[in-house]
């Protein structure tokens, strides 16, 4: 029903790394944000480095680096609590102010810390957006797997991200039938106040929880209906390729050197 | 009252679902919408309320035109009910839910709950008030997803499939009520025996055009033609 869900985002087809193994772009992807986040604060010839190599890879992917950075916007909330790194590191003062009769002062090292925790984040959303629009979500299980990810940590993964699916499902389902019945008649205010409003999406959140959870287990229900038994359904991955390991290579590569020119 | 011209409508996947609309239905009209599985009939209703948008083509209820702008009037004009009472009904208890669209036009709190009462009482699902809707029986939920709208005192009524899963009796019942609505409707149906119980014009989709639109007596009697078009 959900007219733009996250299948519909997986832009795999249109993309040139689809062609390449699903394993190969998980295990690069996480290799870059592990590599990032090895790297020491103020590192900053390093992270100028590691963003231009993964807007390269992106754009070599032709995912569309502007999508990226839409979707990366996701991320600035988490990256607003770095900012209290800026006032919790030791360092030279640089300014003070107050709130609630408490003093703060940021210091140099505390904004250093800030903004590179700040570029890690967002060069670390952005490739995990490649990832997802580049790899199906099944082929992420099998990379995990291959990393010998115990099974059962596996399987569990698979069950929440079709639990995702069905809450986000469910939840424009729901913003859709809101919406239809959401009308003003001429010369009378529509949508009552803001407090009214605040109830009813409250109740649609305790609502959406309960119905996503009955969905899921009539989908297990079927699920054992058909003879699932609870053992992850798999099938042999194919052996990588030529070309899946030069690239495999090359990204380690890279990564190293990104590493070494940030402690040299 | 409604008047489509030339509307096309193609889904993100590239389905392509309507193909060419053309129809004008009088106030008072209450036409049965009749197609195969497919044929586009939600597709249709989707667009009256502004739910989905044309790719192009036009729709003006009253004389006011579908658009992003006029969707508020149009909701308050158009009541539309989806196919799947999953898709209508969103809160706790079915109170809630009938409540919700008189409330959102800001009618009295009282008032509000005469019309929930009315509408209740119209599809037969008095003394539920209190219950969750997603714990309904699919016949229950499709009856309060009716009276969600009914609620509202919409001036064109667009249901899909209203009868679908519905008992018998719950099915005659629903054949008097919309006798006796004055609204004018467009209702899509596999259902011949409220069709020629209720209305007296007939429009067949197949792919996403319009096939048939005429007096549901004539169509009624052409077996040949019922067979052609997949309704019997
Ligand atoms: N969300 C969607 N995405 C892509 N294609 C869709 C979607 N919903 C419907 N379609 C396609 O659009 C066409 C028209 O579908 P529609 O739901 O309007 O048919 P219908 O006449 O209501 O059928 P039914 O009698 O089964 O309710 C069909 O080919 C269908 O497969
Ligand atoms: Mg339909």
């Amino acid at each position: 029903m959900a007219d733009e869900s996250l299948a519909d985002r997986a832009l795999a087809p249109a993309s040139g790394i689809a062609v390449y193994d699903g394993r190969v772009t998980t295990w690069l992807a996480l290799g870059y944000i592990f590599t990032l986040a090895w790297l020491p604060a103020g590192a900053w010839d390093a992270l100028i480095m590691a963003a231009l190599i993964l807007w390269f890879v992106i754009g070599c992917g032709r995912i569309g680096l502007r999508l990226i950075w839409r979707r990366s916007l996701v991320a600035w909330p988490f990256a607003l609590a770095a900012l209290t790194l800026a006032i919790a590191r030791p360092g030279e003062p640089i300014a003070q102010f107050t709130i609630g009769g408490q003093a703060f002062t940021v210091t140099d090292a505390g904004i250093v810390a800030t903004a590179t925790v700040m570029i890690k984040s967002w060069l670390s959303v952005q490739a995990v957006m490649a990832l997802i629009a580049t790899t199906h979500f099944s082929e992420l299980l099998t990379a995990l797997a291959a990393l010998r990810l115990p099974p059962l940590l596996v399987m569990i993964l698979g069950m929440a991200y079709r639990y995702l699916f069905i809450l986000q499902d469910e939840a424009l389902r729901m913003l859709r039938a809101r919406d239809s019945r959401s009308a003003a008649l001429p010369n009378r205010r529509a949508g009552r106040n803001l407090r009214w409003r605040a109830t009813i999406t409250g109740r649609m959140v305790g609502t959406l929880f309960v119905r996503a959870y009955e969905r899921s287990e009539r989908i297990y229900a079927a699920m054992l209906a058909r003879g699932y038994d609870g053992q992850p359904l798999t099938t042999p991955p194919p052996s990588l390729r030529r070309i899946d390991y030069v690239l495999l290579i090359g990204g380690s590569a890279a990564c190293i050197g990104l590493i070494i020119v940030a402690y040299t | 009252m409604l008047t489509i011209t030339n509307l096309t409508y193609r889904y993100p996947d590239g389905t392509p679902a309507l193909r060419g609309i053309d129809l004008a239905i009088a106030a008072g009209e209450k036409v049965a919408l009749l197609g195969v599985n497919g044929a586009g009939k939600s597709t249709l209703l989707l667009h009256l309320n502004g739910t989905l948008r044309p790719a192009s083509g036009a729709i003006v209820v009253d004389g006011l035109p579908v658009t992003p702008q006029n969707l508020r009037q149009i909701r308050a004009r158009v009541g539309l009910v989806f196919q799947d009472p999953d898709d209508q009904l969103f809160s706790p208890t079915v109170f809630d839910d009938v409540a919700f669209g008189p409330l959102y036009m800001g009618l009295a709190p009282a008032e509000a709950a005469q019309r929930v009462q009315q509408a209740l009482q119209a599809v037969g699902m008095m003394g539920y008030e209190r219950r969750a809707p997603h714990r309904l029986s699919l016949g229950q939920r499709k009856r309060v997803a009716l009276a969600t709208v009914l609620a509202m005192q919409p001036s064109l009524l667009a249901l899909d499939e209203p009868s679908a899963g519905l008992d018998p009796r719950a099915r005659r019942a629903l054949s008097e009520l919309l006798r006796a609505l004055p609204q004018t409707m467009l209702v899509s149906t596999h259902d011949l025996a409220l069709v020629a119980d209720v209305f007296p014009r007939a429009i067949v989709l197949a792919e996403g055009r319009v096939v048939a639109d005429e007096a549901t007596a004539s169509l009624l009697a052409h077996h040949s033609r019922l067979l052609q078009y997949g309704l019997i």
